[in-house]
């Protein structure tokens, strides 16, 4: 039997009742505030992240367009602090942490273990609640005060600044919460609900990832809710802690916040490559190369990452040969990162390669990634470190790997948009806005390299003459960049109006989520599938006269 | 606005160059390190890209044909040798990116080197040498000699970077931090940055300071000794008799009296002061342009709306009482800071704090400037 059979056009098409689905079988707003249902959940994090996301780029487009000629004062040095503070801050916490494992982990992890939901409903719904109110607490920050600390909060500057930090620490504290209870979540999921057949080498690679992902929010989150804690009580309490006024360390609080933000980086990236890993296999019709090797290395990083920390205080005071142990350890997080990114080149080996959507953003995230990791090489050598620390090459170097990120992200949302709202985007215009995004990302940051390594001090308001060629060409890729994003929002927005109607398996995956019809009924399943290779697509036929491809649904 | 410093030549000038004009013992081990590592992920870099693009254009699926691949899962061999190979490169990077650091932070004793003492604060640097020299913005070093600089700040983090020594340490309250390297031969000019977010002006601390540019000037021996050892003209040396004549505009008597000084007259006295003061951390003396205090530029005689609804005139007395009592009244415009001037109640409290003849000079400095 197969389930798609009830969904595809099969004998009378025209004004046949949709058939019942998670969005159509209940109405109106308190359907949704009040829903446990862990794809609506998915949906209602993507519509926030979405907010947080336009805003967030609008910030980082007002820093660039300032950079391009700083003489004109477009911004104030107050109103320019706030704005790469808060850019940061916004596509750190509200954007890129939650962004695959909250909206693609909530919807895709219980469907591709053929569960009906996660182990925890309604400590789900409460983790979106948790979350919303980090959002808008950081929302009021906008007009209160605002933030003008960096996102790195370094204390004493923060100890005492004037903006208000009090509020986007507790709003950050807030949403740690949301992070821990949603690994939580997704950890205990994967553990106790995987359905008959379903090995643990036998899971589909982005459970691996949510999996890794969820045991580093619960070692790493916690500490970044002590620093914030200890941080308040500074601020309002004068317990030193951090400012040297008051008897503190101001170096504490930056081990204490590596402690947590260096393993939100692998947060942010082990997602990612597990996005990654999907997308690969399913659109080269190809099964994953060296399973076993990435999925290790998932945990292998995940369990690096929090013993990494000090590569961020190597110029900090920090002693000599604790810089030299956390400078071997980082370059050891280099191996398992290599490993994945050869298995996914090797997986399009002999491979049936569309370049569909979706992989045009996996391809891109290979490009990018290769480059955001092989300079990461340059920053955890020690004494290259010292030369562009806190220089553009930096900045660089992080934004290739968090937009190497977000690349994935948005061919995940591509990917399983079908899926999601049964309907198909527009394939020209995806593909259109895939090359956008490449190409306004290199533009915009490769000069940023270049003028790292020179010497350009990131932060800055002002900037030497010598560097203007690299800030114009910079500046000018922002836009190319935000170009590429509005696209993505208008095709995925568009698709839900005018899209084709998506059949249950568009791309012929052979994962669980594709079994069900698009989008899944309410409970995902009628009955529990069995699982078997998720990778295996000899299993999945396309069928000529139907023109969609069968899965395999095996009772 | 702040042109190239330093020597160019054609090759600095190539858009390929990566790294700035080299000018210490440091330069050369982290230049190779660096140019070594590119070439290693280069060689990584094209690998990845033009096998991609490769299989790509070879595997590309055909319109409608929906194939079957064969399941190559793995190949042991293959992921030993991709596992290994790029290891050992990265222990080649390791090795040469410590190297130099191991050096950096192997201090020379007090004895081999030059001394100096360094102090940040929100937006100023200060240096003070042997023999009781100081410099509130230029850092100044003579060639070929090993230097060491102890630092510490006076309120929150900051970072001494100057990119063509190719040496970088955060300077941090209530502890001392170092630096140390050699200068090399040539007389030359460098930028120098804070490379740690200290608050809005962070920027303005160092080469791109607005009012005064700093630099790192390397001198010959003998400038660098003749600078140590050149008196400064201070107006609190000068007699009663002698001030008198001097404020008045009569620097007669008094370059007769300092023959080997050059004597500002009072409205330059003034300028100099307002950076060896670090007025110029926070405040702007041609403009009107907030940056963490009011810009001075035009601001002279305007009435001035005081927290607590009294009225004042930025006058002789209201710019007297507001240097030496920072805290007392304040305008509306700066009432979100009311009453916390803490960066200037600090620098009042040490060494920065005018004298009454040096207030007068910052006063008739003051009173002249116009916003640009």
């Amino acid at each position: 039997m197969e389930i798609n059979a009830d969904s595809s056009a099969g004998v009378a098409p025209t004004h046949q009742a949709e058939p019942l689905n998670y969005l159509n079988h209940k109405k109106g707003i308190a359907s949704w505030l009040f829903t446990v249902d862990h794809k609506r959940i998915g949906l209602m994090y993507l519509a926030l992240i979405g907010v947080a996301l336009f805003l967030g780029g609008v910030f980082a487009l007002a820093v660039r367009t300032h950079l391009l000629r700083p003489s004109d004062k477009m911004l104030t040095p107050e109103q320019y602090a706030q704005m790469f503070t808060l850019h940061g801050v916004i596509m750190i916490f509200l954007v890129i942490i939650p962004g695959i494992p909250a909206v693609l982990g909530n919807f895709v992890v219980p469907l591709m273990l053929g569960a009906k939901d996660v182990a925890f409903p309604k400590l789900n719904l409460f983790s979106w609640y948790l979350f919303a109110t980090g959002v808008v607490m950081a929302l009021v920050t906008l007009f209160t005060g605002g933030l003008d600390t960096g996102w790195t909060l370094y204390t004493p500057y923060s100890s005492t600044s004037f903006s208000n930090v009090s509020l986007v620490g507790t709003a950050a504290f807030i949403m740690g919460f949301s992070s821990i209870l949603t690994g939580l979540n997704m950890m205990v999921t994967i553990q106790t609900m995987r359905p008959k057949g379903m090995t643990i080498f036998r899971m589909p690679l982005f459970l691996w990832a949510a999996y890794a992902t969820g045991i580093i929010q619960i070692i790493g989150t916690p500490v970044l809710a002590i620093t914030l804690l200890l941080l308040l009580m500074e601020r309002f309490f004068r317990v030193g802690i951090f400012d040297p006024a008051m008897g503190g360390d101001a170096v504490l609080f930056q081990h204490f916040f590596w402690f947590y933000s260096h393993p939100a980086v692998y947060i942010m990236v082990v997602p990612a490559f597990g996005v990654m890993s999907e997308l690969i296999t399913v659109h080269t019709r190809k099964t994953i190369f060296g399973y076993k090797a990435i999925a290790y290395s998932s945990v292998a990083i995940a369990i690096l990452s929090v013993i990494v920390w000090g590569h961020h205080l190597f110029v900090s005071g920090q002693t000599m040969r604790t810089s030299v142990i956390f400078s071997i350890i980082t370059f050891a997080v280099a191996v398992p990162s290599a490993i994945k990114v050869f298995n996914w080149m090797a997986t399009l080996y002999k491979g049936s390669i569309a370049l569909t959507t979706p992989m045009l953003f996996a391809l891109s995230f290979l490009f990018t990634f290769g480059i955001g990791g092989l300079t990461g090489l340059f920053c955890g050598a020690l004494a290259i470190d010292v030369h562009v620390h806190d220089t553009y090459f930096v900045v660089a170097h992080f934004h290739y790997t968090m937009i190497g990120v977000v690349m994935v992200m948005l061919g995940g949302f591509y990917h399983w948009w079908p899926k999601i709202t049964g309907k198909m985007y527009h394939e020209r215009l995806g593909q259109l806005s895939a090359v956008l995004v490449f190409i306004g990302m290199q533009m915009t940051f490769l000069p940023q390299f270049i003028m790292g390594s020179l010497g350009m001090p990131r932060r800055y308001y002002w900037y030497p003459d010598e560097f203007s060629m690299h800030h114009h060409i910079s500046t000018g890729g922002s836009y190319i960049l935000a170009a590429g994003f509005a696209l993505v929002a208008f095709n995925l927005i568009w698709a839900i109006f005018n899209g084709k109607k998506a059949p249950a398996n568009p791309w012929g995956g052979a994962t669980m989520e594709w079994y069900t019809q698009s989008p899944p009924l309410p409970h995902n399943f009628d009955s529990a599938p069995e699982a078997g290779d998720p990778y295996d697509y000899t299993k999945v036929h396309w069928d000529n006269e139907k023109k969609e491809f069968i899965s395999p649904y095996v009772q | 606005m702040l042109n190239h410093l330093g020597a160019t030549s054609a090759l600095l000038d190539s858009p390929f160059r990566m790294l700035p004009e080299k000018s210490s013992n440091f330069a050369d081990p982290v230049d190779f390190a660096f140019h070594l590592t590119f070439a290693i992920c280069a060689f990584f870099f094209a690998i990845i890209v033009l096998t991609t693009i490769a299989f790509v254009i070879k595997y590309r699926r055909k319109p409608g044909d929906y194939p079957n691949p064969k399941l190559a899962t793995h190949n042991e061999s293959l992921e030993l040798a991709w596992t290994l190979f790029p290891s050992v490169l990265l222990v080649v990077i390791f090795w040469f990116g410590t190297l130099p650091f191991i050096e950096m932070r192997d201090l020379p004793d007090d004895s081999e080197c030059i001394v100096i003492k360094v102090t940040a604060q929100q937006f100023q640097w200060s240096f003070s040498y042997n023999d009781g020299a100081k410099t509130s913005s230029d850092l100044m070093l003579p060639v070929n000699r090993r230097i060491k600089l102890v630092m510490t700040s006076s309120d929150v983090l900051h970072s001494m970077f100057i990119p063509n020594f190719r040496v970088k340490q955060d300077v941090v309250p209530k502890r001392y931090t170092f630096l140390w390297f050699e200068t090399n031969a040539e007389e030359a000019e460098y930028p120098f940055y804070c490379t740690e977010y200290c608050g809005q002006l962070h920027w303005a601390m160092g080469s791109l300071n607005p009012e005064a540019p700093a630099k790192v000037k390397v001198v010959s021996l003998d400038k660098f000794k003749e600078f140590l050892t050149a008196p400064e003209f201070s107006a609190d040396d000068l007699t009663p008799e002698l001030w008198e004549e001097y404020r008045n505009g009569n620097l007669e008597g008094v370059t007769a009296a300092f023959p080997d000084l050059e004597i500002p007259d009072l409205l330059a006295y003034g300028q100099k002061l307002f950076t060896a003061k670090t007025c110029n951390g926070c405040h702007t003396a041609n403009s009107d342009v907030t940056l963490i205090g009011p810009g001075f530029g035009g601001r002279w005689g305007k009435t001035l709306n005081l927290v607590g609804g009294s009225t004042a005139t930025f006058d002789e007395e209201y710019v007297r009482r507001s240097i030496l009592e920072p805290n007392a009244d304040f305008t509306t415009e700066f009432a979100a800071q009311a009453p916390d001037a803490s960066g200037m109640t600090g620098a009042m409290a040490g060494p920065m704090r005018p004298s009454e003849r040096e207030l007068e000079a910052l006063i008739e400095y003051l009173k002249t400037r116009k916003a640009e």
